[in-house]
């Protein structure tokens, strides 16, 4: 049986089934929910002339003692940015970071409520003790400002 | 779109926001179809909107920023997967290993009857067809033609007229309303 041709202009049946087939892959592979929310989120808190760092890897590990943490790369042109992200007793989160090259810097995290603020020793390792779960973006004033896309604490 | 693209060039925070919920969608299947798993695919598509902050000024239409949004994230996701199918997993004494993602297979998903039928008559398009239609179905049709070189079709081959795959799934959906249950679909 003959179908409609391949040249011929897209027509109203067309437009039914694209609609049919958009609704099959929402249902089957649907965007994440916080998906915008984060990209939101990060580009509220851009600040001109910033790089963006890109996420390179993420693994998540389980620990002996049933721990669990999630550890993330950053690359940028100039650093490279790893975060391992764990759960405190008491629910906050504690991020422990390195920086390649090694540098002494000041480093931020932004959330929505605060930012909170620490510095990398001359290895280039930082830390935030105890920071609250939710949306969060790292800045770090390496010779100039990058920041990382937002990841959920 | 063209009016809420120039809001967002002069830097509507409001218009930048419903630009990217307009098209994040379309995105994200763009990065699914290139085989990255979610939490990739969601980086590609975050980083995608991020490089665009400092494009705004290359972006004179609708089109373009379609064209721009889709090239850069397959180009992003295909060297995504590429250094990920090299990536030696560190394995060490105390840690093991979880698998991040271990996504519901699409088949699981699909539960509802009328997507069942679609999802299997499409997969009897070629492999190509079916990533295309994914991302087409997605997309807005002024933009057809703005994406259809970057997803590797013939110029022409989508436009304003309906194209190779687009043709081929309507007569299979042809042939089997007709060899089939006659339930009034096309």
């Amino acid at each position: 049986m003959d179908g409609p041709d391949a040249d011929g202009p897209i027509d109203a049946v067309d437009a039914v089934v694209l609609g049919a087939v958009r609704s099959m892959w929402d249902a089957a592979d649907p965007m994440p929910d916080d998906l915008v929310p984060h990209i939101e989120f990060a580009i509220d808190l851009a600040a001109p002339g910033e790089e963006f760092l890109r996420v390179s890897a993420r693994h998540e590990l389980a620990g002996a003692r049933g721990e669990q943490a999630r550890l993330i790369t950053f690359t940028g042109t100039e650093i490279t940015v790893l975060v391992d992200i764990t759960g405190n007793a008491d629910d906050s989160v504690r991020i422990d970071g390195w920086i390649t090259p090694p540098a002494q810097v000041r480093v931020e995290l932004r959330t929505a409520a605060r930012t909170h603020r620490t510095s990398s020793d001359t290895g280039g390792r930082f830390a935030f003790d105890a920071v609250p779960h939710g949306l969060a973006q790292l800045h770090v004033r390496a010779p100039k400002g990058v920041t990382t896309p937002s990841i959920m604490l | 779109m063209g009016q809420l693209l120039e809001a967002a060039r002069s830097g509507c925070r409001d218009s930048v926001s419903e630009i990217v919920r307009e098209l994040s969608p379309m995105l994200w299947h763009v990065a699914r179809a290139q085989g990255l798993d979610r939490a990739s695919a969601a980086d590609v598509v975050q980083n995608t909107w991020l490089k665009l902050l400092t494009s705004w000024s290359d972006i004179r239409s609708p089109q373009a920023l379609v064209s721009w949004l889709v090239t850069v994230t397959k180009r992003d996701a295909w060297r995504v997967r590429r250094s990920r199918d090299r990536e030696d997993l560190v394995e060490s004494n105390s840690f093991e290993v979880i698998v991040d993602d271990l996504p519901t297979p699409e088949e699981r998903a699909v539960t509802k009857a009328a997507h069942q039928q679609l999802w299997t008559t499409m997969k009897r398009l070629p492999e190509q067809c079916q990533r295309l239609l994914r991302i087409l179905a997605f997309t807005h049709r002024p933009d057809y033609t703005a994406i259809s070189a970057e997803l590797g079709m013939k110029r022409g081959t989508i436009g304003p007229t309906r194209g190779r795959c687009l043709a081929k799934l309507r007569t299979l959906l042809n042939d089997e309303a007709a060899g089939g249950d006659h339930d009034g679909r096309p």
